[in-house]
């Protein structure tokens, strides 16, 4: 009884002047290990005020033939914009959650909320009418969500991500052939992903440092990468006539879609006004 | 020396006390991960100077890693200990000593009742587990060789469970204080100006052939894009707050902080058409790095305008007290 005693003043005393000697090379305090380890990605390179560091676009609004629909406080309002000069609002539909992705094509609208996919119809777009929701396993700032007829794509960028039990940075691909009924058919797992493109039946989304990367989606069970473009760190991409313009770090690269061999035509840099480029690259 | 009237544990028991004790530590470090958002993950922002321990509230943010570590090194005791009395007596000493010295050491950490009670509770929690008898064998004198270590870790991590910032303190160091700029400002910022450098590219659409490209919370670059090859900037609209852009029949609308805003393209120079006031969501988070900045949830003054920046906040270096920390 008395050894255990005397160890146990031991222990204290030792531990005690430890954790002393600790606290005085921190300035007279021990610091907790979150304080820390919030220290090392905190803001030691920021100047005194900073402004528009935020790293991607969120998407907040989408086009509907007539109609805008935009996000709002509790929900999703639409607009009549037939006078794009004077849009006038119709309606909100209230969602729960914050609206993190939309996208519409010519009879429904696509939506992601923290963990739901919704597809709404928009046969009377002042109130569109909820055909289905699936809740999926997964975690991302931001959202961003496209649909091809009966296959919906959708991605989470989460980066620095939630380390436990969800998926992070994902791309999944949801069967929507029956809305009523929307099933997972698979996903891919990504580094950074951020917005997606059809060029053709082609899918083309952005994953961040891994740059623009072509996928093959004719069956979504099963997603290959056909390639990746790792010279474009990008967050979002659109296909045009003739070009397919990519934007994120880097500027604004565009990339052959008129004889389909995507050669980067030209890049407007970050910083740098223009840098046109002549020469075709291999 | 065994006690006469206490039989001894199985090797099963010990194994059992082990496999306990490691589980509520672990669940006591996911509690800090996943519920009070410490290492930078979960998110959550709620007003910490509202938060007293005397709440129900504050009892279980607060205290619910001290009850786990007062129960996890319970059962470690026992595992280590001689007989279960004993051993639980020794560690509910031990850790009830400790908390007190903390109110004569400041610099271990706080004081505090509710810390006490916890770990009591978790010493009696640990009294209850059944099934525990003791004996000598193999497992059993490892971890009994491992007693001193045991005991030292535990009232080395009760530290970190009382840390002076951990308990009514912000959860998030608060880094930066919001630079604001008025809804009149705001609502004033759309300027038309000569072309500039791109910072970051975000959302683009085109009228024609005309693209216009978001450099997010900043404005729009106007890009005339006849040639592919060689796309020229032409303008840059001054548009404060600006991620999402979309066009129609010559004109593009885009969002600016609160506002929707349509901006008539098709004439000789752009014009801002209409704008539609508090649409969006206020998000003081907007247009600063959310993984470096992180406000006082009471300096979120709606009326002041929207939050356009951060200012680095200077930290008493000496005592590195929060602003509204106790």
């Amino acid at each position: 009884m008395v050894n255990r005693i005397l160890t146990s003043i031991v222990i204290i005393l030792a531990s005690t002047l430890t954790l002393m000697s600790c606290g005085d090379s921190s300035g007279g305090k021990v610091e907790s290990p979150s304080s820390r380890a919030f220290n090392a990605i905190g803001p030691s390179s920021l100047t005194d005020t900073n402004m528009a560091i935020k790293s991607s676009f969120t998407p907040r609004f989408t086009l509907h033939e007539n109609h805008l629909f935009a996000v709002s406080e509790g929900g999703l309002t639409a607009f009549d914009i037939t006078n794009p000069n004077d849009p006038r609002k119709v309606g909100t539909t209230p969602l729960s959650g914050d609206i993190k992705a939309l996208y519409s094509d010519s009879k429904r609208l696509y939506i992601s909320t923290d963990n739901n996919a919704y597809i709404f119809g928009l046969e009377t777009p002042s109130e569109p009418s909820q055909l289905g929701k699936f809740l999926y396993k997964g975690w991302g700032r931001v959202h961003h969500i496209i649909a091809n007829g009966s296959t919906a794509y959708l991605t989470l960028n989460s980066a620095p991500g939630l380390p436990l039990g969800v998926e992070t940075n994902q791309l999944f691909s949801l069967e929507i052939s029956r809305p009523e009924q929307i099933v997972q058919s698979s996903k891919l797992p990504m580094t950074e992903p951020g917005g997606l493109g059809f060029v053709d039946n082609r899918l083309f989304v952005c994953d961040g440092p891994k740059g623009l990367v072509e996928l093959n989606v004719e069956d979504p069970k099963t997603i290959k990468q056909v390639r990746a473009f790792a010279d474009e760190n990008c967050s979002d991409l659109i296909p045009l006539e003739r070009s397919l313009v990519v934007s994120g770090t880097a500027g604004i690269s565009q990339y052959d879609l008129v004889n389909g061999d995507l050669r980067r035509l030209s890049r407007i840099s970050t910083g740098v006004v223009v840098t046109p480029i002549t020469a075709p690259k291999n | 020396m065994y006690f006469s009237n206490q039989t001894p544990p199985k090797e099963s028991g010990v194994l059992k006390l082990l496999c306990l004790g490691l589980f509520s530590l672990i669940s006591g470090a996911f509690f800090y991960l996943i519920v009070r958002g410490h290492f930078g993950f979960g998110q959550v922002d709620f007003n910490p100077s509202t938060l007293t321990s005397w709440t129900l509230k504050g009892l279980a943010w607060g205290s619910t890693p001290s009850l786990l570590h007062g129960f996890a090194f319970a059962c470690l005791a026992i595992a280590a200990g001689q007989s279960k009395k004993s051993a639980l007596w020794s560690w509910l000493i031990l850790g009830s000593v400790w908390e007190v010295s903390q109110k004569l050491f400041v610099v271990l950490g706080t004081f505090d009742f509710a810390d006490l009670a916890s770990n009591a509770l978790g010493v009696f929690f640990a009294f209850k587990i059944p099934g525990l008898v003791f004996e000598g064998d193999f497992i059993r004198k490892i971890v009994r060789a491992l007693r001193a270590p045991i005991y030292a870790l535990g009232l080395l991590t009760c530290m970190a469970t009382s840390y002076k910032q951990d308990v009514r303190q912000p959860i998030f160091r608060v880094t930066h204080e919001p630079v604001f700029m008025t809804y009149e400002d705001l609502r004033k910022s759309f300027v038309v100006e000569a072309p500039r450098p791109i910072a970051k590219a975000g959302k683009i659409v085109t009228i024609g052939t005309t693209m216009f490209a978001s450099d997010p919370n900043i404005g729009i670059h106007v890009i005339d894009n006849t040639d592919p090859t060689n796309p020229k900037p032409v303008l840059f609209l001054n548009l404060p707050g600006v991620t999402d852009l979309a066009s129609k029949d010559g004109v593009l609308f885009a969002d600016s902080f609160i506002d929707l805003v349509a901006i008539q393209i098709d004439g000789d120079k752009p014009i801002e058409v209409l704008r539609i006031k508090d649409n969006f969501p206020w998000n003081p988070y907007q247009a600063v790095d959310t993984f470096s900045v992180r406000f006082d949830p009471a300096s979120f003054d709606q009326k002041k305008g929207v939050v356009v920046g951060a200012k680095k906040l200077e930290l008493d270096v000496k005592t590195k007290e929060q602003p509204n920390g106790k």
